[in-house]
Order: structure tokens, then sequence, then C-alpha cells
């Protein structure tokens, strides 16, 4: 399978899923994503969908001094951000679900 | 940080020239962080321009604007070719005489051969539309639809509805797409040539024509640079 392909299409949701706790900058965003199992994300991915998200109205950001370089620009989830969380959550869910219970009966454990 | 990673760093900033500066640096400033420790920043997150390609898609921008040097030698020639067909267009639309005659033919010859090109000419593309989009309504409204004394009328409602709708979006909160400004603004902008064509006369027709072709062209333009 594919997996760049899958992690393309549930991108949006894992990154909005990602900010929801905390404010995040890009590069601590790409971080936390590698830890939570998704290796083959491309950092591109990651910063072009920040800016998408952004973009669409979905996340706060805030530019925040750091001592060991540049300014970093935190994002972070608004109200219509964690709307939309909830929503795709959900569809993710039932898709697993589905896909899941089609796949139990095509390959018996 | 080492060399490589700076000429990397350049490399990508130059393929971004034309996005906002502060998600520019922003994004500098995590690849920054992501290849302080790195030795060779192309193993880590691929060549400038794959990466640039890559975030464009992510982000919804033109993907391609990000390769903005790379054009072969046979497209330049037929951007060049493009140029001059344009410019003929041009003088044509806007000589005396031959305006309404062969304007429109060489303008579509001009936009065919246009069509695909490269990034940096596509505003040019886009005020040859302009300017067909322009003709076309002004004729179709000078000749075919509406006597003279109903421009002011539409003039006054395209401009006050641009007013009222550009206050609209910039004063809301989240604020909308920033095309959608400018998109109102052309239509402003084509509300002011249709009255000030109208307050030049029959006399000044083809000044007014000028102004309404001149208020598409920006329009347009401006739409797509910040498309």
């Amino acid at each position: 399978m594919d997996k760049t392909q899958v992690l393309k299409g549930i991108l949006d949701t894992a990154v909005l899923a990602a900010l929801a706790p905390a404010p995040k900058y890009g590069y601590d965003l790409v971080r936390n994503l590698r830890e939570a199992g998704l290796t083959d994300v491309a950092e591109a991915s990651v910063y072009g969908t920040l800016r998408r998200l952004y973009s669409a109205g979905l996340l706060t950001s805030e530019i925040v001094e750091s001592d060991e370089g540049p300014p970093r620009k935190y994002y972070g989830l608004n109200d219509r951000g964690r709307v939309e969380l909830q929503a795709s959550a959900k569809t993710w869910r039932e898709i697993v679900e589905a896909v899941d219970g089609i796949i139990r009966k095509g390959v018996p454990s | 940080m080492n060399s490589r990673v700076d000429d990397y760093l350049d490399r990508v900033e130059r393929l971004l020239s034309d996005i906002d500066p502060d998600d520019r640096e922003s994004l500098l400033a995590d690849l920054r962080d992501q290849l302080d420790q790195t030795e060779d920043p192309v193993a880590t997150l691929g060549p400038p321009e794959d990466f640039v390609t890559e975030y464009r898609r992510s982000a919804g921008l033109p993907v391609a604007t990000a390769h903005p040097t790379e054009e072969s030698a046979a497209i330049r020639a037929a951007d060049l070719v493009s140029i001059l067909v344009l410019a003929l267009a041009v003088l044509l639309l806007f000589s005396f005489g031959g305006q309404i005659v062969l304007g429109p033919p060489v303008l579509v010859a001009g936009w065919f051969l246009a069509r695909g090109s490269v990034p940096w000419l596509r505003t040019a593309w886009t005020i040859v539309a302009g300017l067909m989009a322009g003709e076309l309504a002004y004729i179709f409204l000078s000749r075919l639809v509406w006597p003279n004394r109903a421009y002011p009328l539409f003039g006054i409602l395209l401009v006050a509805g641009a007013i009222a709708a550009f206050f609209h979006n910039t004063t809301r909160t989240p604020p909308g797409p920033s095309h959608l400004p400018l998109a109102i603004m052309w239509v402003g902008l084509v509300g002011a040539a249709l009255l000030l064509a109208t307050s030049m006369g029959r006399g000044g027709a083809i000044g007014g024509l000028f102004v309404a072709f001149a208020a598409l062209a920006l329009g347009g333009g401006l739409m797509y640079l910040r498309r």
C-alpha cells in the first residue's frame, strides 16, 4: 500500500489534532507527527498544510521570541478549527470502522 | 550551520519569493531549526525545487511558479513570439480605426499562443483575457442591449456594491479569502470606468474604452498576482 497517499488524505486531520492540546511551531509539529508514528510524512507537506489551514481560518498564529534563534510562529486551533477537527475525526473513525470490517471479512485472523 | 544549508535555504527563499514575507520567514526559521545539525540538507528534505513544489501543493499555492528560472529555450522563444503578438494586439486595438475590426482576432491569436506559457508572463495573459472581455462587454452593452443613459446607473450600482462588499469582507472575522477584496475592487474599477466612459461622451469614446480596458486588465492582473 502506498502510505504516502493515505497520509495525504488524512494530514489535515492529523495536523489539527496535533495542534489541539497546545500551539506549536512548524518544526515542532513535524517532530510531533513523527514521534506519533507518521514517519513517512514529508516536511514540505506539513508546512504547506499549516499555511493552508491558517489561510482557511482554522488556526490562530502568534509570533514568539526564541532564545535559540529567530522568532517562531506558533499555530493553534481556533473555534472553527476545533469544529472542523471534530467533524473530520468523526469521518475518519467511520472510514476506519467500515474498512476494518471489510478487511476482517477478507483476511480472517 | 554549514554553507550547504545556507545555499539550500537561499534557494528555497528565492523559489518562494512570491509568497507572503511573514509566511516565508516563518518557514525558513522552521527549516533552520530542522537543518541545524544537518550536513546534507538535500538528504534530509530532498532537492529544494521538490521541497518547494510539495510545499506549494500542500499550501494550495500555484505550483508552476516554483521553477521560475528553469524554462527551456523553446519556451522562451515561444514567449517572445507571444509578447510580440500581444504588443501588436494592443497597438491595433487602440489605434484609430482598427480597434473593432482587427483587435479581437489578433487578441484571440495572442491568447492561444500565450496559454500555458511560463509563469512570470501569466499576468500578461490575464491582461489579454481582460482586454477581450472588456471589448466584448463594451460592444455588447453599447450596441446591442442598453441605451447609453443606463451606463451611469450600472456604474453607480457596481461601485456601490463593490464598496459595500469590500468593507463587509475586510471587517469580518476571520477575513475572507485574500483574492476576494481584489475581485471586488475589479468590479468597482469596471463600474468607475463605465461612469468615466459615459461622462466623456461620444467624442471621447475611444478614451473611455481605453479606461474600461485598463481597469479590467489591472484588476485581472492583480487577481492573478494575489492568487
